[in-house]
């Protein structure tokens, strides 16, 4: 049966290998429209050539490196205000800008070029204009300094300059008053600057002083001078202290504040800095300093000594300041200009090298004769769309008015050439195909798990999660995302990670919230508060701490139970009882169990379709039947006594009246039926007949497990041998060799078996620890259950309880706060990593004979050739 | 007993009637219904397990609702 009868989402597309045959002139195109199709899958026709020995990696390169080229230019719009980039003006093929690649080529390169060198210039200019700018602090302060501090000097020296001498007297003064400052400064512990010290330590003073060789009294005069500059403002206590230091003390520091930030010329950051001087003496002191000022990445500023070529200097930079912004500016303009011309345009031109880059990566997969001048293509295409690849071709050779007609021909498959798995998917399915693949994908026409999955995966995540009121808010969440779809496809990859994940799942999260709803009135938790709709069946009496059913209390000491018990559900009257979680527990056990093995069955029920579709006759008789019956014998029985278990009233008068009549433990059942087999305890008796029963299931059960092992790989034997003998009779008549069988492979009996041993290990063992691993379920939930519990009990009822009406209102924010991070977010994700894993082992390994080592089908299509390299 | 009677006899009702329903939604596009088909076989099973394994769990309770509090 090659059709595909129930639905193509349950098989893959069959697959045909395709060689197309196109025109030198049409290639471009043609491959164009074949990416746009987005159907054809090119198989690799140069394997044995490198990348780089392909004829068209020159041009992959050169697209590659105007992709570098377009990400600097997007880089620098991105870094420049009230500018966007303009949607791309591809519409299909055909469409958009029809410039050539070589044309663009040039005009990037060359834009590329004079950005650069404007980036280049800009960037001088404004360290130029940082360093004006931290120069005419300097002279500001120093000029202010110099002009508030001589007191002294007023007197001494009325016009200051090179030429005029200040008196002697004062000049000495001053010096000494320098001097005496900084002595007393070695003195201190602590260097405190006081600001209103009447020293006059002006370098006009100084300079006029010093300058008066053989002054007495003064011998280092002539060696004393000064640095100024800036520094960042936390680094000046550790300056001083450095600076005193490695001075012992012998120089003088000043600073002065700069309100506002400055821009560093260096790194070009904004910094809080300060305007110092430094006052020193001696040529080895001067060494020290300059040192330290490097150190402390300070940046010294010569300041003239003195007031009028302050003056001077000030209005200099005031000027040049002028001059640099105005320059700055038409820089900024013209940069602007040509950036705004290329936002317009970048997203189309990124567009079209991708695409071009993507056909140039597949013209290097290509064979080209060169006798006829035509490229030929080996493609894998679904059968369904030979017509679609045909017209594909059609289009691209009118579009680029080739002479020669394109040709589609169909290929035979050869031994070698395994189909590609192609699930046609819509946005409903393609997550659910997902969730299976991130396992493996199905060989070329396996069964797909994936229908299968749509609705188990959600339930069992549900098993989980069962709470009405979670299942509400997940469904109502996932609801709101696919009532938006269309607005969150337009966002695209503009979402958050976590959002995209989420948007990506939305139809999974929504059948996973409308199971937990179900299965929370099954549970019968409402935020786990349980809800009473049917009315319980329970009442508490007088006569005894347990409850009896409400139409069976005729005797209330006997605690009868209730003759209809709830109807959906379980009875609210547990939530509250002592025995509640016993009996939570003792059902989610079973559960879990009962679903856990029928989805088991239903998988290995899959192996046998697959073992039909491809015409195994030995997988089914010697592979699925004994793997049927092991599995049914162990644990189709244990699913059989807790179904009777349940149904058998040992609540009953003839039960308690008989004393072998109590309810056995049903572990202790299925190990006993093993351990002792044909000898069955008087407490374990659950149906005549069953000690017959159980040795008849150990025996077959045991059985089946050499069954599954040896007829298969020497059934395969004995038929290879057969085909050999035909062959060696074939080789008589005929004289060409023909050494392989119609396989291609040589048989090796070693691997076949080692193989089939594996396999059955794995499947007798792994339906033990599989039946184990679905009491996750139970877990789970339990999990859910009790901390869903904890958070209510702790964090409503316990501020209730307190009567302060702020503890209320910070518990219920601390409940709602706890209840979406901690089970909405968290406890719904490792429900939902469990679900995974249930299908992934538990479900698929019973099917997927090689863990799912096919391969998956990825045609040639632009929108995957655009995403590539998109970081 | 009845009920669980009754309940089967409802989730299979209502499980004939999702299979119609969809079979007749998706009558142009066999892909679809199959998948459609399948769902709903699948979800009707899984609900009916959850409730009747439920149910039978309460029919005959081997153990009584305890009040809390109580020693």
């Amino acid at each position: 049966m090659r059709t595909n009868k129930v639905g193509t989402l349950f098989r893959s597309e069959d697959m045909v290998l395709v060689r197309l045959y196109f025109d030198r002139a049409a290639a471009h195109d043609t491959i164009d429209e074949l990416g746009e199709l987005g159907l054809v899958q090119f198989k690799d026709l140069n394997e044995n050539q490198s990348a780089f020995q392909r004829t068209f990696s020159e041009n992959v390169r050169r697209c590659d490196d105007m992709l570098r080229v377009i990400r600097y230019l997007t880089d620098q719009i991105k870094g420049t205000d009230h500018l966007t980039l303009a949607p791309s003006a591809f519409h299909g093929p055909g469409t958009g800008p029809t410039f050539r690649l070589d044309d663009l080529d040039g005009h990037l390169n060359s834009l590329e070029h004079s950005l650069l060198e404007m980036n280049g210039n800009a960037e001088a200019i404004s360290t130029q204009y940082n360093e004006t700018i931290e120069l005419r602090c300097v002279l500001e302060r120093a000029a202010e300094f110099f002009r508030s501090a001589p007191r002294m000097r007023n007197s001494s020296s009325p016009s200051p300059g090179p030429g005029a001498r200040p008196q002697r007297g004062g000049r000495s003064g001053l010096i000494a008053g320098v001097m005496g400052e900084i002595s007393a400064l070695s003195d201190a512990p602590t260097i405190v600057v006081d600001d209103e010290s009447d020293i006059d330590v002006s370098p006009n003073a100084f300079n006029s002083g010093f300058g008066a060789a053989g002054d007495s009294g003064l011998r280092m005069s002539s060696m004393l001078s000064f640095f100024t500059g800036t520094i960042d403002r936390e680094k000046m206590s550790s300056f001083e202290r450095v600076l005193f230091r490695a001075t012992h003390g012998n120089c003088f520091v000043r600073f002065a504040d700069i309100g506002g930030k400055l821009v560093d010329p260096e790194s070009g950051e904004e910094r809080d800095k300060s305007v110092f001087m430094v006052f020193f003496s001696g040529s080895a002191v001067k060494s020290k300093v300059s040192k330290i000022c490097d150190a402390f990445n300070a940046n010294r500023y010569v300041v003239p000594e003195d007031h009028a070529s302050q003056m001077t200097a000030l209005t200099h930079c005031r000027t040049r300041l002028a001059d640099l912004e105005a320059i700055m500016e038409t820089t900024a303009s013209q940069r602007s200009e040509i950036l705004r011309g290329v936002s317009q345009q970048v997203l189309s031109w990124t567009e079209k090298v991708k695409r071009d880059m993507g056909i140039f990566h597949t013209l290097n997969l290509l064979n080209y004769d060169t006798s006829h001048q035509l490229f030929i293509a080996d493609v894998w295409c679904p059968e369904s769309a030979q017509d679609d690849v045909r017209n594909a071709l059609e289009i691209g050779r009118r579009r680029s008015n080739a002479q020669v007609p394109s040709v589609l021909e169909e290929r035979p498959r050869g031994p070698k050439d395994v189909p590609p798995t192609y699930f046609k998917t819509n946005k409903f399915t393609e997550v659910f195909q997902s969730i299976v693949e991130s396992y493996g994908v199905a060989k070329y026409q396996e069964v797909n798990p994936a229908p299968f999955t749509i609705i188990t995966f959600p339930f069992l995540f549900a098993v989980m999660f069962g709470d009405i009121g979670h299942g509400i808010l997940m469904t109502l969440f996932a609801a709101y995302l696919v009532r938006n779809e269309r607005h969150y496809n337009a966002l695209g990859k503009r979402m958050g990670e976590m959002m995209k994940t989420c948007y990506d799942g939305r139809y999974v999260i929504l059948l996973m919230g409308i199971f937990s709803i179900y299965t929370g009135f099954i549970y019968n938790e409402f935020f786990a508060v349980p809800i009473d709709i049917f009315g319980s069946r329970w009442k508490y009496t007088a006569e005894s701490e347990m409850a009896c059913g409400i139409d069976n209390c005729v005797n209330p000491a006997s605690v009868l139970p209730p003759l209809a018990p709830y109807p959906l559900g379980f009875d609210p009257a547990w939530k509250s009882s002592k025995t509640g979680l016993i009996f939570f527990n003792s059902y989610k056990m079973k559960l879990s169990i009962v679903l856990g093995v029928c989805q088991m069955v239903m998988g290995i029920c899959l192996s046998y379709r697959n073992a039909k579709f491809f015409k195994q006759r030995i997988d089914i008789i010697h592979v699925f039947i004994p793997q049927m019956i092991f599995m049914n014998a162990i644990f189709g029985y244990l699913v059989f006594i807790i179904i009777l278990k349940w149904f058998t009233d040992y609540n009953s008068a003839e039960c308690i009246a008989d004393p072998n009549c109590s309810p056995p433990d049903l572990k202790s059942v299925l190990i006993g039926m093993f351990m002792s087999p044909g000898n069955l305890p008087a407490d374990m008796v659950m149906f005549p007949g069953q000690n017959t029963i159980q040795l008849f299931l150990t025996i077959a059960a045991v059985i089946a497990v050499p069954w599954m092992l040896f007829p298969k790989p020497l059934i395969l034997r004995a038929r290879h041998n057969n085909r050999k003998r035909y062959m060696r009779l074939a080789d008589d008549e005929h004289s060409t060799p023909y050494d392989d069988d119609d396989n291609g492979e040589p048989f090796d009996f070693g691997e076949v078996f080692v193989h089939q041993m594996i396999h059955t290990i794995e499947f007798v063992l792994g339906a033990v620890s599989n039946t184990a691993s679905y009491l996750r379920l139970w877990a789970l939930s339990l999990a859910h259950a009790e901390l869903s519990d904890v958070f209510l009990e702790k964090l409503i009822y316990g501020s209730v309880s307190s009567g302060n009406p702020i503890a209320m209102m910070i518990g219920f924010f601390m409940w709602v706060g706890a209840t979406l991070g901690v089970l909405m977010f968290m406890e719904s994700l490792s429900a939902f990593l469990h679900a995974l894993r249930l299908h992934w082992v538990e479900f698929q390994n019973k099917f997927y004979l090689l863990h799912g080592d096919g391969k998956k089908f990825e045609p040639y299509t632009h929108t995957s050739a655009e995403e590539d390299d998109d970081p | 007993m009845g009920a669980l009677f009754t309940g089967t006899v409802i989730f299979l009702v209502l499980g004939l009637l999702a299979y119609f329903v969809v079979s007749a939604i998706y009558r142009n596009d066999k892909d679809a219904q199959g998948l459609g088909q399948l769902s709903v076989v699948l979800a009707t099973v899984c609900m009916y397990i959850m409730w009747a394994t439920c149910f039978l769990h309460q029919l005959h309770p081997l153990v009584r609702p305890i009040k809390e509090g109580a020693h």
